[in-house]
């Protein structure tokens, strides 16, 4: 991974280095497909929304004012993406039950790691299920606390929503998915 | 015992809280089995959450394939610009050729007057021929100097089209020089086909505002 700061990598590309676009995608990649894959839950349709996503980034990168961290900029791009592709295909049905799912991520062994959770694949399977059927203003918002670790500030930026928004959506996106693994037996 | 409410909790896990409320809430929960029970759930459950984040792309050669398609879509892009410019000259090119004929029938240069095409010249309807002993050049300047449009040149003959006061002068001058002949009108009438004869009439009357006449040169 390169060692340039987002900043100077987004500088080398507006002068005309496409090539230095490469280590954003590295650094970036994982984060816009995992939250891409938790919304359409197929492999190869996030990838392709994924490199879409870089696309428009790369298309815009001239016009991010650095008012807000990049990545928060580029969750920006992606969350609208999602929901443009959402409007214009309305009518496809998602299939939460892609047979191929089941190797398309790694669970950490965590009982090896002495963990009190002793997840197995299965039950990763039903946490996705359940993520996915969330209504997106509540799964965006867990993605990027929960999964992504973010802070409420950087959140408010992404979604473009008031602190006070956000903190509502979180409890209320939590509890929503609580209910919904108790329901399963996963909690 | 009042409960902690459920989103208090939330923000207890997120750290949020304030040190009053967090020292608060900490005592609730040493002694309420309830609450406690809320809590190791939502703790269970963002834990499960945070393990999600082992979802990575398997494509080792993702970014690489992304900056492909950039660079594809780039260039897909200055296709689609050259492609739209060379439609926008095109529909400007054909503009100007359907436009020209007609901005050239307005120009009485001199440069511009033999451009009506052959084609346009027999679709002309003649009010009279006029025969002249002229040359060509002093024919067109006679022509110029009374405001007349030049329609149409040839060696033999030149078309012109003027109002009737043009029309007058331009026939008083050639009246004045030798050139002229006297009568000229039933000359024409007389020698010409019966095609210009209607039109004679005309030209003797206030109500025609324009003429197309030939001079005839010898």
């Amino acid at each position: 991974m390169s060692e340039y700061s987002d900043n100077e990598l987004i500088d080398r590309v507006i002068a005309g280095d496409t090539d230095a676009f490469t280590d954003i995608v590295k650094r970036y990649q994982n984060k816009i497909f995992r939250y891409i894959y938790t919304r359409v839950y197929n492999y190869d349709e996030a990838c392709d929304m994924t490199q879409d996503v870089f696309v428009i980034t790369m298309e815009s990168l001239k016009t991010f004012r650095r008012e807000s961290q990049f990545s928060t900029w580029l969750f920006s791009i992606a969350v609208n993406y999602c929901k443009n592709y959402r409007r214009k295909n309305r009518h496809k049905i998602y299939s939460i039950y892609n047979a191929d799912n089941e190797m398309e991520f790694q669970i950490p062994d965590l009982r090896q790691n002495q963990e009190e959770l002793a997840i197995t694949n299965e039950s990763m399977q039903i946490l996705l299920e359940e993520l996915h059927k969330l209504p997106d203003d509540y799964r965006d918002i867990l993605i990027l606390r929960d999964i992504e670790g973010e802070s409420y500030t950087t959140i408010a930026q992404a979604l473009q929503l008031t602190l006070a928004n956000v903190k509502v959506r979180i409890h209320r996106g939590r509890e929503m998915l609580k209910s919904r693994l108790e329901k399963r037996g996963l909690i | 015992m009042n409960h902690i409410p459920i989103y208090k909790l939330s923000e207890f896990y997120d750290d949020i809280l304030d040190a009053h409320d967090k020292e608060e809430i900490k005592e609730h929960l040493a002694q309420c089995p309830e609450c406690q029970k809320h809590f190791e759930q939502l703790h269970t459950m963002v834990n499960l959450l945070s393990c999600l984040q082992t979802i990575s792309l398997k494509r080792e050669s993702f970014a690489l394939d992304t900056i492909q398609k950039i660079k594809k879509h780039h260039a897909h892009k200055r296709y689609y610009a050259a492609m739209r410019g060379s439609f926008i000259a095109a529909i400007i090119l054909l503009a100007i050729i359907t436009f020209l004929p007609e901005s050239i029938k307005h120009d009485t240069s001199f440069e511009n007057i033999a451009k009506i095409g052959n084609s346009q010249h027999n679709q002309l309807k003649l009010d009279c021929i006029i025969p002249v002993a002229m040359d060509f050049n002093t024919a067109l300047l006679l022509l110029q100097q009374n405001n007349a449009r030049i329609l149409y040149t040839s060696n033999s003959y030149i078309v012109a089209e003027s109002d009737v006061d043009s029309f007058s002068s331009i026939r008083q001058m050639i009246n004045g020089s030798d050139s002229y002949r006297k009568n000229i009108l039933s000359d024409v009438a007389v020698n010409h086909t019966n095609k210009y004869n209607k039109h004679y009439p005309q030209l003797t009357h206030a109500n025609k505002k324009k003429y197309i006449f030939r001079l005839q040169l010898r």
